[in-house]
């Protein structure tokens, strides 16, 4: 089992279901004619055209890759920097710049090891003041260093 | 005559003080990335292009070019030195330039590179100057057809020229140019595959998907590899190469100027590529070849002339065409976009101050480099101990500020999540993100082509191949493809990436 679960396997599977989903929603759009061509057809032979890749990219893999090892996808590191991309979303509108760069900056430093928290949320503080001096003062960013959430 | 006027039109523009300013700062901060492990220039230019949109056209793009050939002398700086390729297109450097300076002429290595970068990039901007407008008018004969046959072959050439497997390049490419087709449709308004969602029915920014792909995928790559860089203070000689150095030094600059000025104007070319043509080609030539790879000056003036070339004129295409090469214009014909600049064959006479003030630029910005850089070079090699965990958060934050500031939308910030994911997963999967940001690029104008050129022919086909430049570039694609099927060819392709 394992060794079909090779990279250029998972990757062939990729493409093709990334084609497929664009496929699908092509056939929502107009074809058009020859002369019109419509919205749905340069996007539908393209789809069509990554899953032939996909297939070819997977249908390969199992001669030449057999027995690699497949990608452990899972990272903890990811969701950090994810989360904390997500935070900042969360908190820039209500909470303002300054607020939002701190919780970035400090959910950002648990992906890494050693882990320090009160220098990484001095850190995160020291960012989040030189952000907001440069982008909202000098830059003229549209939006509060300190927002609404915190009644000022 | 009208060269010199066009120049020295340009160099009014590049002393301006306040782009002579960005100028600087763009290279000192190319020089940054280049010699930081890691962070490519395309990641650097992707993070950095929101905040340019409030300058001038021409000062943005000057900014951009800067880190761009500032990345290239960043990375051979630290090739040579400590044997780490800040640069890809540096890879070639640290196996004679870091054998140069084991034998304690680290000093020599690194100014035979800032002379050889420095000569490369004067002779490049001088054929910039010449050839450009020339190109540029052949580009305003083309039609529809002529341009989607264009780019189905700049396509076709950057994924040749790139290394990794080719249906799964291709299928980048795909997946690049689905993306990018998503939001209204230009011809009828119809939203397309927007999921619903308002936010998407301009599109997804390109500026959002490199930011994602190149920044936040790298920066997770970077975090898994345990960190290990300890900065070894090679010792330095002398910077001055005598004269048996110059001797042998002034061949290999000219060939690689020579090579690095061709490959980086081919579609697909620029800095990389140039520089393992180069090294390879030193190679061949070289008598005795048994001295490269133990400290040859002539395996670092080569290839550090080409990749400075190949960086310089691969500007060409995209000026006058308005045909990206590689990932790094691809990010440049963002730039223009946001500025709204369409790049293309009228470029030169419709902003000449933009085209001739970013080409002289680049000629003053690789002054800016030989001046500073070879007494800053303690300075760049010490930030190599600035530790990765203060680094990288403030990547993550200003990556968020950046992506938000596009449009002062939340979206976007999803948006950048949700292909930095997918940037990390491709990573895993081997699969080069550059193919999918050159077909997001040209996706949307293949298609607007394609259809106005099959509008024209009345729904007949045959006008791509029954016009001949179009069938031309046609066949031209098609040779390329089947160069690299033919299990032969594969074989040295594979080779020359292997070095």
């Amino acid at each position: 089992m394992t060794s079909r679960l090779n990279p250029q396997l998972i990757a062939g599977l990729v493409f093709v279901s990334i084609g497929a989903a664009f496929l699908l929603g092509s056939l929502d759009l107009s074809y058009g004619t020859w002369r019109k061509i419509g919205p749905g057809a340069f996007p539908g032979l393209v789809a069509s055209a990554l899953i032939a890749m996909g297939l070819i990219v997977a249908f390969t893999a199992r001669r030449h890759d057999a027995g690699e090892e497949p990608p452990s996808l899972y990272s903890s590191k990811v969701m950090f920097i994810i989360t904390a991309i997500v935070v900042f979303g969360l908190v820039v509108r209500g909470g303002g710049l300054l607020p939002a760069v701190f919780c970035c900056c400090f959910i950002s430093s648990f992906a890494s090891r050693p882990l320090r928290p009160v220098k990484s949320a001095l850190y995160g503080l020291g960012l989040g003041a030189a952000c907001s001096l440069v982008f909202i003062k000098g830059l003229g960013m549209p939006i509060a260093i300190i927002g609404p959430w915190f009644g000022l | 005559m009208e060269t010199l006027n066009a120049l020295l039109l340009g160099l009014d523009q590049a002393i301006l003080p306040t782009n002579l300013f960005w100028c600087l700062m763009g290279t000192l901060l190319g020089t940054l990335v280049g010699v930081l492990p890691g962070l490519g220039p395309a990641a650097t230019m992707a993070i950095l292009l929101p905040f340019t949109i409030g300058l001038e056209p021409v000062t943005s793009l000057i900014m951009m070019a800067g880190i761009y050939y500032g990345a290239q002398y960043g990375g051979s700086t630290t090739a040579i030195l400590l044997n780490l390729p800040g640069e890809a297109s540096s890879v070639v450097t640290a196996i004679d330039g870091y054998k140069m300076a084991r034998n304690g002429r680290a000093g020599v290595a690194l100014s035979t590179a800032a002379i050889g970068s420095f000569f490369a990039g004067t002779v490049a901007t001088l054929l910039l100057a010449l050839f450009a407008p020339s190109l540029a008018e052949i580009g305003l004969l083309f039609g529809p057809a002529e341009y989607f046959s264009l780019m189905i072959l700049g396509l076709v050439a950057s994924i040749v020229l790139s290394r990794g497997s080719l249906p799964k390049a291709l299928a980048m490419v795909f997946i690049g140019i689905l993306v990018g087709l998503v939001g209204q449709d230009v011809q009828t308004a119809a939203p397309r595959f927007t999921l619903g969602f308002q936010e998407m029915s301009s599109g997804v920014s390109f500026v959002v998907v490199a930011m994602g792909l190149f920044g936040i995928g790298e920066l997770i790559k970077d975090l898994e590899t345990p960190e290990s860089r300890t900065a070894i203070n090679a010792p330095f000689f002398s910077m001055i190469p005598s004269r048996e150095d110059w001797r042998r030094m002034i061949a290999p600059i000219l060939r690689g100027t020579g090579v690095g000025s061709v490959l980086g104007l081919l579609p697909g070319g620029g800095a990389l590529l140039a520089a393992f043509a180069a090294y390879a080609i030193e190679k061949r030539v070289a008598r005795p070849p048994e001295g490269f790879g133990g400290g040859a000056i002539e395996g670092v003036a080569s290839p550090e002339s080409a990749n400075n070339a190949g960086a310089q004129t691969s500007f060409v295409p995209l000026l006058t065409l308005g045909l990206p090469a590689n990932a790094v214009m691809a990010l440049m014909f963002g730039a223009l976009i946001m500025q709204g600049i369409a790049p293309g064959p009228t470029l030169i006479s419709e902003h000449p101050d933009v085209f001739w003030g970013v080409i002289v630029s680049m000629w003053v910005g690789n002054v800016m480099l030989l001046v500073l850089n070879l007494p800053l070079i303690g300075i760049w090699t010490r930030l190599l101990t600035m530790p990765f965990h203060y680094l990288f958060p403030a990547i993550v934050v200003f990556c968020s500020i950046g992506a938000f500031s596009l449009s002062n939308s939340v979206f976007d910030l999803w948006l950048l999540g949700a292909f930095g994911v997918a940037g990390y997963i491709f990573a895993k999967l081997d699969c080069d993100p550059a193919p999918l940001v050159m077909g997001l690029i040209l996706g949307p104008m293949m298609e607007e082509n394609f259809r106005r050129a099959m509008f024209l022919a009345r729904g007949n086909p045959s006008i791509f191949v029954d016009r001949p430049i179009s069938a031309g570039l046609l066949v031209l694609a098609v040779l390329a493809i089947a160069m690299v099927a033919l299990p032969k060819i594969k074989a040295v392709r594979e080779e020359a990436f292997q070095e």
